[in-house]
């Protein structure tokens, strides 16, 4: 390249950056999503006014330019068309697609017709009907045309919102949702079914493990009641004074026990809650959990609890705490067997955060546990913290009001 | 799942005048009017035969021109009534070649093998199974086909030097570039037919000088081509290719001149701006990446040596842009296709499918200058 080329080079590189690229040649292509909430069918459709145009001319004054105001003008017009080359069919019903919205995209190739869309007529399937695309847009005037289909699964309830919940509950509903392949739709292959989603045995056993894990470690209130319940293990204070605990195995022991009541008890809560044999209100669980809490680091300052008897208190607390999951396994309605793999599952994971905690924690705690710092620092003002922050969220949810926000 | 960019985030224009298109068709285009004529009488008379034909072949003419596929539905479209395993020949024939431009190679020779069996005096079927053996390297085929044109094309001139210059584009293919060359030259030197007789044997000599690397002849060649059909697309991007690599990428960009809609000239366009260093390469880059995204998405394998090119000289990763090549080149045989198979393997330092490709090209003696050569300096 020359240095005098520079100037020609700068004006057609600015000339460039002005001008976008003008809308690309491909084939024809129409983008079909559904959505299957349950029995109920929505969708999105994105078709080329270019071939819209061709097909059913939208160009009413014939300029070769298309404005909002010619396509908005035949909203009916090519809604009609469109819907005419689709059926939808939930097992057996045919749903009839009814127009909620005309919008507009920009493609590669061009400004698409984005057509918002419910359904109706198909209400009355099974829950688990498959859902069948058929398609001929466009095949009697551009065979080349192609269909990309895909759907989407959501879960058909909302699943609720409660404090300290919410992630593993937002994981779980992904897991029973998602999208299918994209399925291209041409003369020769115009319709499709597409099966429910269901995830398999080993997909439920590792989202439920990993998700027990995590309802622990993000779980804030379940590792400040650990924490509260782990420092005692290795110092703890009666009658004004200091006891230390000299053997690092007992007080790993002691840990151990603690932790796995505290397991087993959730689990019986999860299971009896999740299999619909006890049904509490969550205000209620979520406000026992939080006293839990409080009282289980309350009682690192002012023996509250029999020492010997930590492991029961944990059991009477896991039970709370079991509660608290529950009702997420009962909204997934999933079948029998299921439930059963997921709760084993789920609460083999809660076992597997708990300890990794009390191995990362103990051992720290042990080393520290004769320190001035460790007494006062650690057990004394940490716990007065814990006391205080569980004693508000026991405001938040037991008042539904926020305190921490 | 849809990629981002074909689900985007749709919008609600803000007022009526607001313009969402501009069609590729008006009403006071002398073409589309003629189009429209043809198409509403077929819609009338959908099994008139001499129409139909009319009608496919100006959609596979523009589809060729414009390097808008869309047209090879229409065309597909017109012929519709005959869809069956024998239409009448010539609608085989222009199936044939609607396939050849889906890159349906086994389709397509499928169709003329049968045309051709029917009727072997169709000068057209032959010419268009030349041109598809030729694509895929099968060299010697493709000579049988081509003296089968010439043997049809006693009484017209203009089907003579189509007979030569598929002899001419064969052979300097297979070892003889230089003297098919010579021959090409005379024989349009020669021809006294119509100007637009001399569009595809001017657009063939160019290739050949190119790859001989008499870049002089090349570029007056492509000149002449272009003046007579200023807007063709094929002779556009092969001219472009050549000042690519001739490192004049300012006169890449002068000659497209914002040729935007065509996917092979947007990436001439591009490399020439990343030769250049021009801001517009970027939003130039990121088009091709989405349309290459919707091209796939779509299993539409078209478009796999540009997009081998593409991910090789644009994205620099040679590894993908080996895969694309592998699969192009079980496809289709071109020099081209080998450049780009070549370059991507010597990039990812796979020197077996270095040798192999080299290998297939000294068999058939394929001459090339701008293919990499043995040290590896593309």
């Amino acid at each position: 390249m020359s240095r005098a080329s520079v100037p020609l080079l700068a004006l057609l590189a600015s000339i460039a950056v002005w001008s976008p690229p003008a809308e690309a040649h491909k084939p024809s292509d129409s983008y079909l999503s559904v959505r299957l909430e349950g029995t109920r069918v929505s969708g999105q459709w994105d078709i080329a006014l270019r071939d819209l145009d061709y097909a059913i001319a939208l160009d009413g004054d014939d300029d070769g330019v298309l404005t909002w105001g010619e396509v908005r003008a035949q909203t009916q017009r090519i809604a009609g068309y469109a819907f005419a080359h689709l059926a939808l069919r939930l097992g057996t019903p045919t749903c009839t697609p009814t127009l909620d919205e005309l919008l507009i995209d920009r493609h590669t190739d061009g400004a698409y017709a984005v057509l918002r869309f419910g359904a109706t007529g198909c209400e009355a399937a099974a829950a688990d009907a498959a859902l069948t695309v058929t398609y001929d847009l466009f095949f009697d005037v551009d065979p080349q045309h192609r269909g990309l289909v895909h759907v989407d699964y959501a879960r058909p309830t909302e699943l609720r919102a409660t404090t300290g919940y919410d992630a593993a509950r937002g994981a779980l509903a992904a897991m029973f949702s998602g999208h299918s392949d994209v399925v291209i739709l041409a003369p020769d292959r115009h319709a499709a079914t597409f099966a429910r989603r269901a995830p398999s045995r080993l997909t439920t056993v590792a989202t439920f493990v990993e998700n027990g894990i995590w309802h622990i470690w993000t779980g804030f209130d379940h590792v400040l009641f650990l924490v509260s319940l782990l420092l005692p293990a290795v110092a703890r204070r009666t009658d004004r004074r200091w006891h230390v605990v000299p053997c690092f195995r007992d007080a790993f022991r002691d840990t151990v026990r603690v932790v796995t009541a505290f397991t087993v008890a959730h689990s019986i809560t999860l299971s009896a809650a999740a299999l619909g044999i006890v049904d509490l209100p969550s205000r209620l669980v979520e406000s026992a959990i939080a006293l839990s809490v409080a009282v289980a680091a309350a009682s690192n300052l002012v023996p509250l609890l029999d020492a010997r008897r930590t492991w029961q208190i944990a059991f009477l607390f896991g039970l709370v705490h079991g509660f608290g999951f529950a009702s997420v396994l009962t909204e997934l309605g999933l079948g029998r067997g299921a439930v059963a793999l997921a709760l084993v599952s789920f609460n083999v994971g809660v076992e597997i955060g708990q300890l990794a905690i009390v191995v990362a924690l103990l051992p720290i705690a042990f080393a520290l546990r004769r320190t001035a710092g460790f007494r006062w620092g650690v057990m004394t003002a940490g716990s007065v913290a814990i006391v205080v922050i569980a004693l508000g969220w026991l405001g938040e949810r037991a008042l539904n009001v926020r305190i921490f926000s | 799942m849809l990629p981002a960019a074909a689900l985007a985030v749709p919008f609600l224009p803000d007022s009526d005048a607001e313009v969402l298109e501009r069609l590729p068709w008006t009403a006071n285009d002398a073409a589309e009017t003629l189009a429209r004529v043809r198409r509403a009488q077929l819609a009338r008379d959908p099994r008139n035969l001499a129409l139909a034909l009319d009608a496919a072949r100006a959609d596979i003419a523009h589809a060729r021109a414009a390097g808008d596929p869309r047209y090879l539905g229409y065309a597909q479209a017109a012929l519709a009534p005959w869809d069956a395993p024998q239409p009448p020949a010539a609608v085989q024939v222009l199936r044939a070649t609607i396939r050849q431009n889906l890159h349906d190679f086994d389709g397509a020779l499928d169709d003329l093998q049968d045309a051709l069996a029917r009727d072997p005096s169709n000068a057209q079927a032959w010419l268009t199974q030349a041109m598809i053996q030729q694509t895929r390297g099968d060299y010697a085929e493709a000579r049988r086909s081509c003296t089968r044109v010439l043997a049809t094309a006693r009484r017209s001139a203009s089907l003579r030097l189509a007979a030569v210059t598929c002899i001419s584009s064969v052979a300097s293919f297979a070892g003889d570039a230089r003297g098919s060359y010579a021959t090409l030259r005379e024989a349009l030197r020669a021809s006294d037919g119509a100007p637009e007789d001399h569009l595809w044997p001017l657009t063939v000599s160019a290739d050949i000088a190119a790859r001989l690397g008499d870049v002089a002849h090349a570029r007056a060649d492509y000149e002449a081509a272009l003046a007579l059909a200023p807007r063709d697309g094929v002779v556009r991007i092969a001219y472009a290719d050549l000042l690519l690599d001739q490192h004049e990428p300012a006169a890449v960009l002068a000659l497209l001149d914002g040729d935007t809609a065509n996917d092979g000239a947007l990436l001439r366009l591009a490399l020439a701006e990343d030769a250049l260093g021009t801001p517009a390469r970027a939003a130039h880059v990121a088009e091709l990446r989405e349309r290459f995204a919707a091209a796939k998405l779509r299993g539409d394998g078209r478009h796999l040596r540009e997009e081998a090119r593409f991910t090789l000289a644009l994205l620099h990763d040679p590894a993908a842009a080996l895969t694309l090549a592998e699969r192009d080149w079980a496809v289709q045989r071109e020099p081209e296709d080998a450049r780009v198979l070549l370059e991507a393997a010597l990039a990812a330092g796979d020197g077996a499918t270095v040798a192999r490709v080299r290998g297939w090209l000294a068999a058939r003696h394929v001459e090339d200058v701008r293919l990499p050569t043995a040290r590896g300096d593309a």
